[in-house]
């Protein structure tokens, strides 16, 4: 049996100073609860952080010692984000939480082209996480290779999609003799 | 339509060249590795910014060697490359199903498109209809206004993106043979009856 079937991730902690990550893991078989400790030494404030939890997801030196492999890389993700909050002098735990709920969220009006790379890259990060959940792939008993669906219109055309509309409104209008412009105001 | 006048522009002999547009993250490199996926990709070339699949695909049962180029990241510059567009046959415009911006956007792709290859066909595609299954009731007005069929697509569960490819590849060649609008034609009439 290979040793990835032996460990059940617990729980993860961080301590700021010196930058730390702990995980709690039960080694399945002797039932132990353990703890690892792991200290990031070259991480810093400038730490480009979705970059460094793929390292550290897909750290090959360290190879089946390697626990962050079990852990998803969006929680590292997050996880690394409140390492390097913590950095911050004086941050409180409440801004902490703010601005991870902030890190975690995906605005679709934003332009994406106009952000750096680490910030695009955690943004397609979050957007994985759905297209993990509904992927269908080559290993799945469901995988077909040619999908065709044609999505035929309801009854009637089909509605022309809200976002080709613009505010300014062009519309048709009824000559009415009452409100009919008289020449002379032209001259 | 004016026929394509690009005796002088467009190799006549190698690879047909696809390439793919639109917003970061709408998709594009997901729907590449969606339809390579069975396939050995003989050379994946991945020079700064762009990433390069070669490709040899069945269509019609005739066998094409193709080139599917992919930004990777040139997006954020505003500004491709022209070598990106240069003797490209065809190209797919992509946006996202969930995100607006980048439907909007489409009109600026489709300007850098053609300021360099005014006539080669394009194909467009809304992706991520997994997760927003009421766009698939929606007509969209900027293909139908520049005269290019729309797939319905999901890279996730691979909704349509073997036929968007396939049709890609055909328009391809039509270019290169010289008869794009007949092709662009019947790809939109089988589109329509479905």
């Amino acid at each position: 049996m290979s040793s990835s079937t032996s460990i059940k991730m617990q729980k993860l902690g961080v301590r700021f100073r010196p930058p730390t990550i702990y995980l709690f893991y039960t080694d399945v078989s002797t039932g132990k609860l353990r703890r690892r400790t792991v200290v990031l030494d070259d991480f810093t404030k400038d730490s480009d952080i979705t970059d460094y939890a793929n390292e550290l997801h897909d750290d090959k030196t360290t190879k089946k010692r390697n626990l962050f492999r079990y852990v998803p890389l969006r929680r590292l993700e997050r996880l690394l984000f409140v390492v390097k909050e913590g950095l911050t002098a004086n941050i409180s735990k409440n801004d902490i939480e703010k601005k991870l709920r902030k890190f975690d969220e995906l605005d679709v009006n934003e332009d994406l082209n106009k952000l750096d790379d680490g910030t695009l890259k955690h943004k397609k990060l979050i957007m994985n996480e759905t297209f993990e959940k509904n992927r269908v792939d080559p290993s799945s008993k469901n995988f077909v290779y040619d999908v065709v669906v044609d999505f035929e219109p309801t009854p009637g055309e089909k509605q022309t999609s809200e976002w080709d509309s613009t505010d300014e409104i062009e519309e048709d209008i009824k000559q009415d003799d009452d409100d009919f412009e008289d020449d002379d105001d032209f001259k | 339509m004016s026929e394509p006048t690009t005796k002088n522009n467009s190799s006549t002999t190698g690879p047909l060249k696809i390439i793919v547009l639109g917003d970061s993250a709408v998709g594009k490199s997901k729907l590449l590795e969606r339809f390579l996926i069975n396939s050995y990709v003989g050379a994946r070339c991945s020079t700064f910014a762009v990433n390069i699949f070669k490709h040899t695909a069945k269509v019609d049962g005739k066998q094409f060697d193709i080139e599917f180029w992919d930004t990777a990241g040139q997006e954020k510059f505003n500004n491709i490359h022209h070598s990106y567009f240069h003797q490209a046959d065809a190209c797919i415009m992509i946006f996202d199903a969930t995100r607006k911006i980048t439907y909007k956007n489409l009109d600026r792709w489709y300007n850098e498109l053609r300021d360099i290859r005014p006539h080669i066909p394009c194909l467009c595609v809304v992706n991520k209809v997994d997760v927003a299954m009421e766009v698939t009731k929606k007509s969209f007005s900027f293909p139908k206004k520049h005269d290019m069929p729309l797939y319905y697509v999901s890279a996730a569960d691979g909704t349509n993106v073997v036929r968007l490819f396939r049709d890609a590849i055909r328009l391809a060649n039509a270019y290169r043979t010289g008869d794009t609008q007949d092709f662009i034609d019947q790809v939109l009439r089988e589109l329509e009856v479905g």
